[in-house]
This record gives C-alpha cells, sequence and structure tokens, in this order.
C-alpha cells in the first residue's frame, strides 16, 4: 500500500543570539495509511509546523527518514499554511494555475473546485482583494487542484468566523471523499479533530512525540451532530486523563 | 555686460543656440553618442548587477567573501575608475564603457542584494513544497518582489550613469556630449552649456515618462 512512513529521530534549532538551542522534535515516528485522514493535536509550540515542513521536504535538517510506500522519494504533496501564502501580484485563477503541471488539462476541475468553494466570481481577481476566509478558500482549492496523494493541512480554519470554517470543513469533506487520499491535519480544535479524522494522534510539548493516538470510531455519515462529537469527547476525556490540558 | 550676457546668457538667446545646434546635427550627433554609451554600459551593469546581487543575496558564504570588495569599489572615487581605465586600457571605446560599468556595479549590486534579503521566506517554502521548477519560481515568486528594487537601481543607475559618462567622455573621447561640453568650457561658451543641458533634460524626461513610468504602473496594478 501507498502508506507514508514518518520517522523524525531528532531535530534541532541552533542558538540564535540570547535563544538557546531548542531541541524540537525527538524520537517521533508515525505512519498514515494510502487515504487516511489523520489529526495532530497537540499544545502550542510543540512544533506540529515544524514536522509539517520536514513532511513536505521544506526543512531538510533533520535526522530521521521519511518514506513513502516503501521508497525514500517524496509523494506528490499538497499543502495547506495557516497564512494562505497566496503571491498577491497573481490573480487567484493565477495562483492556482501556477502549482500545476499543466493549467489547460486541468482547467475543467479547477473550474468544478472554485465553484464548490463559491470562488468563480473572484477567480480573475487579486488576493488582495479578497477575505482571510476567501484567501484560505482559494489555498485549499491550490492545494486539491494538484490531485495530491497526500495533503498537508496546518490549521486551515483558524481566524475563519464559526459559519465560514463550517462551510470550508464541510467542503473540504466532500473533496476529500470524493477523491481519497492521506491527510494530515493540524488542529488544536478536539472537535473538529474528531469530526474529520480517522486517526487522531496526540503530541507532547517539545521536544516533541507522540503520547497517544485513538481511533475515531463515529461513522462519517453522523459526525455533523454536535452530541455526537461532544460525547466522543468526553468519553476520550475519561479514557485518557492524562492528556487533559489537551482537551 | 558683454561679459554678464555671455555668462548669463538670455533664456532666448539659449533656445536660438539650441535650434542652431539641433539644425546643424552637431548636438543629435553627440547626444545619440552619449545615449549609445548610456544604452550599453546600462544594460551591461544591470545584468551583472542583478546576477551578482542575487547570489550575493542568496549565499551567506559569497557575500562574506565579497562584502568588502563590493564596498571598496562602492566608495573608490568615479575619476580614479576613469583614469586607470585609460591608462591601463588605452583611449578607446572599450575603456571608456568599462569605466562607466565599474562605477555602476556596485550600486546595483547593493540595492538588488538588499531586495533579495527581504524576499518572503513563506512564499519561497511554498513554491518547494509544490516543487515549482526554478524558472517559474524565479519568474513568478522572486522577480515580482525584486521588481521594487530593480526600478530603484534603475533609477538611481540612470541618472549615476549619466554624470559619469559625460566625465569620461571629457578625459579621453572625442565625440559625445562631454567632449563638446569640455569645448564650449574652454570657449566659455555658457549658451551653448546650456543648450546641450536642456536637450538632456528632455531625453530624461523621455526615458522617465516613455519607459520607467510604464513599468511602474504595470507593477503596482495588483495593489489595492
Amino acid at each position: 500500500m501507498n502508506n507514508l512512513s514518518i520517522c523524525v529521530q531528532a531535530k534541532h534549532f541552533p542558538a540564535v543570539g540570547k535563544a538557546l538551542p531548542k531541541c524540537a522534535i525527538a524520537d517521533l515516528s508515525m505512519s498514515v495509511q494510502a487515504g487516511e485522514f489523520v489529526c495532530l493535536i497537540g499544545p502550542s509550540g510543540c512544533g506540529k509546523t515544524t514536522l509539517l515542513n520536514i513532511i513536505a521536504g521544506v526543512d531538510t535538517q533533520f535526522t530521521g527518514n521519511i518514506s513513502y510506500s516503501g521508497k525514500a522519494v517524496l509523494p506528490k504533496i499538497g499543502v495547506v499554511f495557516q497564512q494562505p501564502r497566496l503571491l498577491a501580484w497573481r490573480t487567484v485563477r493565477e495562483n492556482i494555475d501556477l502549482v500545476l503541471a499543466n493549467p489547460s488539462a486541468s482547467a475543467h476541475s479547477v473550474d468544478e473546485l472554485l465553484a464548490l468553494m463559491n470562488l468563480t466570481d473572484v477567480q480573475h481577481v487579486y488576493p488582495e482583494r479578497l477575505s482571510l476566509g476567501m484567501s484560505r478558500r482559494v489555498a485549499i482549492i491550490r492545494a486539491f487542484a494538484i490531485a495530491p496523494e497526500v495533503l498537508l493541512m496546518d490549521e486551515p480554519f483558524v481566524s475563519l468566523d464559526i459559519p465560514a470554517a463550517r462551510q470550508v470543513r464541510e467542503a473540504l469533506l466532500s473533496l476529500w471523499l470524493h477523491r481519497p487520499h492521506s491527510v494530515i491535519f493540524v488542529s488544536h480544535d478536539l472537535r473538529e479533530a474528531i469530526a474529520l479524522a480517522d486517526r487522531i494522534l496526540f503530541l507532547s510539548s517539545s521536544p516533541m512525540h507522540v503520547i497517544s493516538e485513538v481511533k475515531v470510531t463515529i461513522p462519517r455519515n453522523i459526525r455533523n451532530d454536535e452530541h455526537v462529537i461532544n460525547a466522543f469527547r468526553e468519553q476520550l476525556k475519561h479514557e485518557l486523563p492524562h492528556l487533559h490540558a489537551l482537551f | 555686460m558683454l561679459v554678464n550676457n555671455a555668462v548669463l546668457p538670455a533664456p532666448a538667446q539659449v533656445f536660438w543656440v539650441f535650434i542652431e545646434a539641433v539644425q546643424s546635427g552637431q548636438l543629435p550627433h553627440h547626444l545619440g553618442i552619449t545615449l549609445c554609451r548610456l544604452i550599453v554600459s546600462f544594460i551591461v551593469a544591470m545584468t551583472l548587477g542583478i546576477i551578482i546581487g542575487y547570489s550575493l543575496g542568496r549565499s551567506a558564504t559569497a557575500n562574506r567573501f565579497f562584502d568588502h570588495w563590493v564596498i571598496i569599489f562602492l566608495n573608490i572615487p568615479a575619476l580614479v575608475t576613469i583614469i586607470l581605465c585609460y591608462v591601463w586600457f588605452g583611449l578607446n571605446e572599450m575603456a571608456a564603457l568599462l569605466a562607466v560599468v565599474i562605477n555602476k556595479l556596485p550600486n546595483v549590486i547593493v540595492i538588488i542584494r538588499e531586495g533579495v534579503r527581504a524576499l518572503d521566506q513563506e512564499l519561497l517554502a511554498m513554491a518547494t513544497c509544490y516543487r515549482l521548477r526554478r524558472w517559474v519560481v524565479f519568474r513568478h515568486v522572486i522577480l515580482p518582489q525584486l521588481h521594487p528594487f530593480i526600478m530603484t537601481a534603475t533609477r538611481s543607475g540612470l541618472s549615476l550613469t549619466w554624470k559619469i559618462i559625460l566625465v569620461v567622455e571629457l578625459l579621453g573621447r572625442s565625440d559625445g556630449v562631454g567632449f563638446q561640453l569640455h569645448t564650449f568650457f574652454q570657449l566659455f561658451d555658457v549658451a551653448s552649456i546650456l543648450a546641450y543641458t536642456i536637450a538632456f533634460v528632455v531625453v530624461v524626461q523621455l526615458l522617465e515618462w516613455g519607459v520607467l513610468r510604464p513599468l511602474d504602473r504595470r507593477s503596482v496594478k495588483w495593489r489595492r
């Protein structure tokens, strides 16, 4: 199977000025199956973004190895960052086309994604004219448009209001159900994680490693029910008392 | 009264000298030659400056090594490089152009290096994640961010190049505006000096409105 296995023995940040050297990640290992949706939950500043940078191939200064289906080659990765990271000098459409190998061949699927995210009207607008919520949706389309094998998402719904976050979350889920692929989703909100994930990994504060993992057994068709999510959360609280700080 | 007239000629007199110089073909000839020198040395200096400045901005090691040299060349008086170029390479066109390029280059390097250091690292990380090809990254991610710095280097560079070219021509060439000004100086012909200055101002304005402003406008159309 095309599973992604991640093993980071150590990730250090050297001392800069008065800041002491820091060991961000130590002995972290995890794997993600093909088509699996995994949520990472950990205290703020524990090194989740650092881990995503390592998986995405941006940060290569670490000891350990990342392999995809047994090979040391990175899969095709789509990334949604905490900030949208759009090019301000390119329109919405140009931003999406930029990451595509063959924009004209993918034009139809990009049209569909834009329609799904309600962005068809603004596709020729420059990102500075968009609200943050719209920019985030563009960033999500960009990640989906390349048809990734692995999708990395770093708190993509932060600072969206509740209806906007729900709308984007539902769009994300329907896209993922439509074309299953591995997702690693960083969150600080346990309810959100329960609503989305197949499996939740709890991470320690730095140096970061996996403390515990939980399979979410709720069927997907009843996950938009608040009560079910809350009940599962209470159950987790009860079962994992040592993780109380993360809830 | 006569002396005063020669030292500070009336606008009408300058105007007629100007018309005369244009009609005789003298002014277009010398201005054309100076413009050619400007274009060649400017293009060479900008191209080299962007390449070197980009490399120094990206590589801390290269920068540590070359930083002193950039500072030294930035501060060597223009006259020194011009004289040395003529002495070492002879009173020829190549030496003249080389002197202009050497004077202008450090200026471009310093500005572009600053621009490269200010590049948005988050956007570069995004480009790495999506495995964008080097050329695509340069053209769509890096170049638009460097654009204001390139425009600054162009503007400050053009004005600097003008001034240096005239000195280069005055010292070692037998044509060009600098050579003409030297001749007029020896004849104390202030009216002609002012006439050539007017021609200069006109050309600079044409460049500003015809080339630089449209480039500026193109780069800011995405701003709110």
